[in-house]
């Protein structure tokens, strides 16, 4: 039996969607102000041309020109893309066991653990990159270990100013980060779940690649984002514990705006490595979706 | 009824009590609002308690010529005149409000994009940027303590343009040392080509700026610095590519740097300042400072400019004035270890800081000359500009 709709129905259905959507205007202005605004700002400017200090509106791709074909900017994007893409298998690695054991191995304590991962978010970042100097450096704590036990005679100094450094102190970063999305999506896999497939002769590795994973992949997937973002874009922990040697993006973008002032090069650096950065993700994504069958 | 029993009817139900817990849509509009308030206002008295506001007890009423005037100077400590002003802005009722800076380059950004009544700017940027448009060409005839200024420093290049403007006021120089480690250095090098050796890999520290590494190489090289074709730029980028390859790292200020040899990580920095000396033997290491020959034409010199946005440009000049006053400047050169500006100040310095040869700004013909080390903006064909040393480095940098 069909059921008449009344006239008028429609526009009075458009009128409630709109009222419903009304909550939703201070944050929907917000992120047109403060996200899609500057990312506008910075298109624009990416197309500008840049001569005697000036910032001219004289429209031009010279800049993304520049950006996909200087030798120097390409080594630099591919290896900033590198760096990102080995710490965040690194952080997934990590952060993956520890939220499952988190949620199902220590159950009664997983609020517990969880708070304490919480809380190294809370410190300041400029405080942990220095926290890490004194930790690897020549007199650092690791030094003066292996020295004072007579491990080695003389530090090591590779330790430091290496993008060894570098890739230590983003995983220990942006672990906190990853367990975030990967432990919210394991609080909605019943444990139910896990015991039926094990009761059904599924060993650990078995339940964990066969259920657990394809279960809590959303997670995983908004981790991978979360950690290829933030190593990609770091710029502060390379400068303060990579040394001289193999800049990456973000200090290159830097140098570009508050250095040489070339700010329509740096909007294009920028774009050009946001570009790289979504085409990469959908890659990982892809990559999990696989894995995650 | 027993008294437990009693006090607990007494709070009634639990969702009476679960709905008193929860705020009620009322209680979090006005906590809201009241949140917001607090925190407007908190950060508009963070605002005033960040400047610098005249004492209490105001000079005399005949001298609060600027009373109500704010001056926003963009600059770095130590050299705005926080200390050595207080006073003079107490009788003139003027509040002084210092933004830092993290380095010399970030600052032409920001005076594009705020308003300042006053910029210190590094010898190397002064007619860069007031060719860029973002200083204002001086009235000289407003600073009564011009005239009695070190002729090297007062008729220097470096503050002016082609047509003869000039556009910042020096208020402290010195020379240009590179500082090491004697302990670990017990030959010190005399050329900046000294440290192409391979024995240095792993021990130096510097700027992460082409000008400094590049004019000296250039000048090295006799090459006409900073005035370089593409094939001498090209030259000189080779060496410097060696010489960062020696690197352990590039130093984000002159602290920085005396900490990465206080912990034994580097054992010479390129572009030092004899202040570190002091700095790292309050840490419990000793340093020492010497010459490389070619350093001998990169003294340093930062001055004091009026930017073309700025408000209050009355009080700029007297500031000005007033931080290259003979008392002032002594001051000055005192508290930063550094060479005052006027000839008129020597005597006042502290002997503790005068540890410069002042020859070198008595005469115009002097060794070290306070030049723009900045290449041309725009150039001939065949020649380097900016840009292409800015290129050249970020080859450099990209490994």
């Amino acid at each position: 039996m069909t059921t008449a709709v009344p006239a008028g129905g429609g526009g009075g259905s458009r009128r409630r969607s709109v009222i419903a959507a009304t909550p939703l205007a201070p944050a929907v202005l917000y992120f047109l102000a403060f996200l899609v605004g500057p990312l506008v700002v910075l298109v624009v400017f990416s197309v500008f041309t840049f001569r005697d200090l000036q910032w001219l509106p004289e429209l031009t791709f010279d800049n993304y020109v520049q950006a996909l074909t200087d030798l120097s900017y390409r080594a630099i994007v591919l290896r900033t893309l590198g760096v990102a893409l080995a710490v965040t298998s690194i952080v997934l690695l990590l952060a993956y066991p520890f939220s499952y054991i988190a949620t199902f191995v220590f159950p009664r304590r997983r609020q517990v653990v969880f708070f304490l991962v919480l809380v190294t978010l809370f410190g300041s970042y400029l405080v942990r990159i220095y926290a890490w100097r004194t930790i690897l450096g020549a007199e650092g704590v690791i030094n003066a270990t292996l020295v004072g036990v007579g491990l080695i005679g003389e530090p090591i100094r590779g330790l430091l100013n290496s993008p060894l450094a570098v890739g230590i102190a983003l995983t220990n970063f942006l672990v906190p980060l990853a367990v975030l999305p990967i432990y919210s999506a394991m609080q909605n896999v019943s444990p139910a779940l896990l015991e039926a497939s094990r009761d059904l002769g599924a060993g650990r590795w078995q339940v964990i690649r066969g259920v657990a994973l394809p279960l809590t992949m959303p997670g995983v997937r908004v981790a991978a984002a979360f950690t290829f973002i933030a190593a990609a874009s770091d710029f502060a922990t390379p400068a303060l514990l990579g040394g001289a040697g193999g800049r990456m993006a973000g200090g290159a973008i830097q140098r570009e705006f508050g250095t040489t002032l070339n700010w329509p090069l740096g909007a294009a650096l920028a774009i050009t490595l946001i570009g790289a950065v979504v085409l990469v993700i959908g890659g990982i994504w892809w990559v999990l979706g696989r894995i995650g069958r | 009824m027993d008294r437990r029993s009693t006090r607990i009817a007494a709070l009634g139900s639990e969702a009476d009590l679960r709905r008193r817990a929860m705020l009620d849509r009322r209680d979090f509009l006005r906590l809201g609002a009241g949140a917001a308030v607090a925190v407007a206002a908190s950060g508009l008295l963070m605002d005033r308690a960040m400047a610098q506001s005249p004492s209490a007890a105001a000079g005399s009423p005949a001298t609060q010529e600027f009373a109500g005037t704010t001056l926003d100077l963009i600059g770095l400590a130590g050299e705005d005149g926080k200390v050595e002003l207080e006073q003079w802005r107490s009788d003139r009722g003027v509040t002084l409000a210092t933004s830092p800076f993290s380095s010399w380059d970030e600052t032409f950004a920001k005076l594009k994009t705020d308003t300042f009544d006053l910029a210190l700017v590094a010898n190397p940027y002064v007619s860069l940027w007031g060719k860029a448009g973002v200083l204002t060409p001086l009235d000289l005839s407003r600073l009564t303590n011009w005239e009695s200024m070190f002729p090297a420093l007062k008729e220097a290049d470096f503050l002016r343009d082609e047509a003869g403007n000039v556009y910042a006021v020096p208020i402290a120089w010195g020379d240009g040392p590179y500082i090491y480690v004697p302990e670990r250095v017990p030959t010190p090098p005399t050329s900046i080509t000294d440290l192409l050796d391979p024995a240095w890999k792993g021990r130096l520290v510097t700027w992460d700026d082409p000008l400094l590494i590049f004019h000296q190489l250039a000048v090295a090289k006799g090459y006409p610095s900073p005035n370089l074709t593409t094939e001498q730029l090209a030259d000189i980028q080779a060496d410097a590519r060696t010489i960062v390859s020696h690197l352990v790292a590039f130093n984000s200020s002159y602290e920085d740097a005396t900490d990465y040899m206080v912990r034994g990580e580097a054992d010479l920095a390129i572009g030092g300042w004899e202040a570190m000396v002091n700095q790292a033997a309050a840490k419990g290491t000793t340093l020492d400072f010497s010459f490389f020959t070619e350093a001998h034409g990169g003294g340093w010199s930062d001055s004091l400019a009026i930017p073309t946005n700025a408000v209050d440009v009355d009080a700029a000049y007297a500031y000005i004035d007033a931080m290259i006053s003979p008392e002032v400047n002594a001051q000055v050169a005192t508290n930063l270890v550094s060479g005052t500006v006027n000839s008129l100040s020597v005597p006042m310095v502290d002997p503790s800081a005068l540890i410069y040869d002042y020859g070198i700004v008595e005469s115009t013909t002097s060794p070290i000359k306070f030049e723009a080390w900045t290449p041309p903006l725009g150039a001939p064909d065949g020649m380097a500009t900016k840009a292409d040393w800015d290129a050249a480095w970020a080859e450099i940098r990209a490994g």
